[in-house]
């Protein structure tokens, strides 16, 4: 599913007619292993590296080739960080620029060629992002209260903890696996992720609704 | 230089625009997308009250002969092919808007009305050593009409077919300006690349081309045109060697020194180069863009280039951003159903582009 990635010299060129534009790497692989845990095979993820805004990237994306030939279904997908609705809205901001038709809320969609919609993790107006979904899809796993009890420790004694704690208890619990993986998006096409918990209902719906 | 440029009705293009022309300009997109007819319609509307050179575009593409039939199920006109769909009672309009001249108009069409024809045959005398044919009909000849508007005045020209030939009528004026077409599979003949090389010559313009050349071949002493198998042909020397047919060093440098050459003889008007990246080596790309640009500026030419190259589309980026003024523009063509549009890329578009390693081609 890392097709993208495999060939680093090769450009991006849209392939399927559903796209589905995320934040990194991480993401992109993440969501190349649910669209493959969903058996959906016709939407094509897609991560724009660099250091530009949003903006500029999803006006790039929509005059690149095959865009405007091929694409009937668009799904935007970002982390909310601290206000789910000033992340929407900067991406509504983004798709308005660039010609595209603009959603009045998350996971609804509008328009026609392409139909689009947006998702703001981890949902529910909360701030944050993937992998706080992601953590709550793991409380059940007993070897996450294992790496859990490791920050828990810190906290207790005091110790600093890390800037970024949703991505460092992902890692700590990712790097309990037989093969280390430490990033998200590899732990999720190594299986070591339950993308079968109901956590990704949402995701799912949404995966499903680009793809559809 | 061209700000504007729009076609109708020319080859597979239905309707065409490319909006903020600048000094360089770089068109990409697949095969069959009408790139290089982009610049054969460039080339055409250069030429101004030149009927004769939507012949001249079938030449450069490898066609370089021509059935004429004047009468019978065959009958079709020798420039057909230049019309949309081939389609030669559409029409074709060529309309560039410039920096200096203005809107300047080219439009052509197929004259088939006995009254046009028999009005032209009356109006256009024919030269003395040729008859009046007997009857201008539609079944005597094939007309086309070249129609050239400028903001001062309106001309029109003739390429006709009949009995006696083809020929152009008016005689054609010199155009308002110069311009190149260098195609992807064809040399420009050694004499008239003889004949240029003179004029830089006389003007002094050498050491322009080496700075150019020696991108290539960096020992490059100097260029003196010398007879090899009976033809003047421009030859390069190499630190202290013998003198070497130009064409025998490589094509990828011969293609430069033909691009050099050009340029430095279209003072104030427009070189068109297909398919820029063939023979030459990607590392060179940066330095070559840089150079072109500078030799642009010298000789005030604008320059379309098309390219299947992405490393060539990125180095013409990044030399062209590092070199101050916004001289750059890449335009990629696509088919959309079953049009071909025009998609620009600013430098801003070009550089969030590259930097995410989207495809531009």
């Amino acid at each position: 599913m890392d097709a993208q990635r495999v060939e680093t010299s090769r450009p991006i060129l849209i392939e399927k007619n559903r796209l589905l534009l995320v934040e990194g790497k991480d993401e992109f692989n993440f969501f190349s292993a649910l669209c493959r845990e969903l058996s959906v095979s016709n939407l094509q993820p897609i991560w724009l590296e660099g250091k530009s805004n949003l903006d500029d990237k999803v006006n790039t994306l929509v005059i690149s080739p095959e865009f405007a030939r091929r694409v009937v279904s668009l799904g935007v997908v970002r982390d909310a960080d601290e206000s789910e609705a000033s992340t929407f809205q900067s991406v509504t901001g983004a798709l308005k620029k660039a010609g595209l038709s603009v959603p009045p809320y998350p996971q609804t969609f509008v328009g026609d060629k392409p139909k689009v919609g947006v998702l703001i993790l981890p949902g529910n107006g909360r701030p944050g992002e993937l992998e706080d979904l992601c953590i709550e899809a793991l409380g059940p796993d007993p070897a996450f209260s294992c790496t859990e009890a490791l920050f828990s420790c810190l906290s207790r004694l005091a110790l600093p903890l890390p800037k970024e704690l949703s991505k460092a208890r992902v890692q700590a619990y990712l790097a309990t696996k037989p093969e280390v993986h430490i990033s998200l998006g590899l732990g999720a096409l190594k299986g070591y992720l339950p993308l079968n918990s109901p956590v990704f209902e949402a995701t799912k719906r949404f995966i499903q609704s680009v793809g559809a | 230089m061209h700000t504007r440029f729009e076609v109708n009705g020319f080859r597979g293009l239905q309707h065409l625009a490319l909006e903020g022309l600048k000094r360089i300009n770089l068109i990409t997109g697949r095969n069959n997308t009408g790139k290089t007819s982009l610049l054969e319609a460039i080339f055409l509307h250069s030429g101004a009250y030149r009927p004769d050179l939507a012949m001249t575009l079938n030449a450069n593409r490898g066609l370089v002969s021509t059935r004429i039939e004047l009468a019978g199920p065959l009958r079709e006109s020798p420039w057909s092919s230049v019309f949309n769909d081939f389609n030669d009672r559409g029409k074709i309009e060529l309309i560039a808007d410039t920096e200096s001249l203005g809107r300047r108009s080219l439009r052509l069409r197929v004259l088939r009305d006995p009254k046009d024809l028999s009005r032209l045959a009356h109006t256009r005398p024919l030269q003395s050593t040729q008859q009046l044919p007997a009857q201008w009909s539609a079944e005597g000849a094939i007309v086309l009409e070249l129609t050239y508007e400028d903001p001062k005045k309106q001309r029109r020209h003739y390429l006709i077919a009949d009995q006696h030939g083809i020929r152009t009528d008016p005689p054609p004026t010199p155009p308002p300006y110069p311009g190149f077409y260098l195609g992807a599979r064809t040399r420009v003949p050694f004499q008239e690349m003889a004949d240029r090389f003179t004029q830089t010559q006389l003007e002094s313009q050498q050491p322009v081309l080496l700075e150019i050349l020696r991108i290539i071949e960096p020992e490059l002493k100097s260029l003196l045109l010398l007879t090899f198998g009976g033809q003047t042909v421009l030859h390069g020397i190499v630190a202290e060697n013998r003198p070497i047919p130009a064409p025998l060093m490589g094509e990828g440098f011969y293609r430069l020194v033909e691009l050099a050459v050009h340029i430095a003889n279209a003072k104030d008007g427009i070189v068109l180069f297909d398919e820029i990246e063939n023979g030459l080596h990607y590392a060179i790309l940066p330095k070559l863009w840089k150079s072109l640009l500078q030799a642009a500026r010298r000789f005030n030419v604008q320059l379309f280039c098309t390219t299947h190259s992405r490393e060539s589309a990125v180095a013409a980026h990044q030399a062209f951003t590092e070199n101050g003024p916004d001289e750059f523009r890449l335009y990629r063509l696509e088919r959309v159903d079953e049009e071909i549009r025009a998609v620009m890329y600013d430098e801003r578009t070009l550089s969030v582009a590259i930097d995410a390693n989207l495809e531009i081609r």
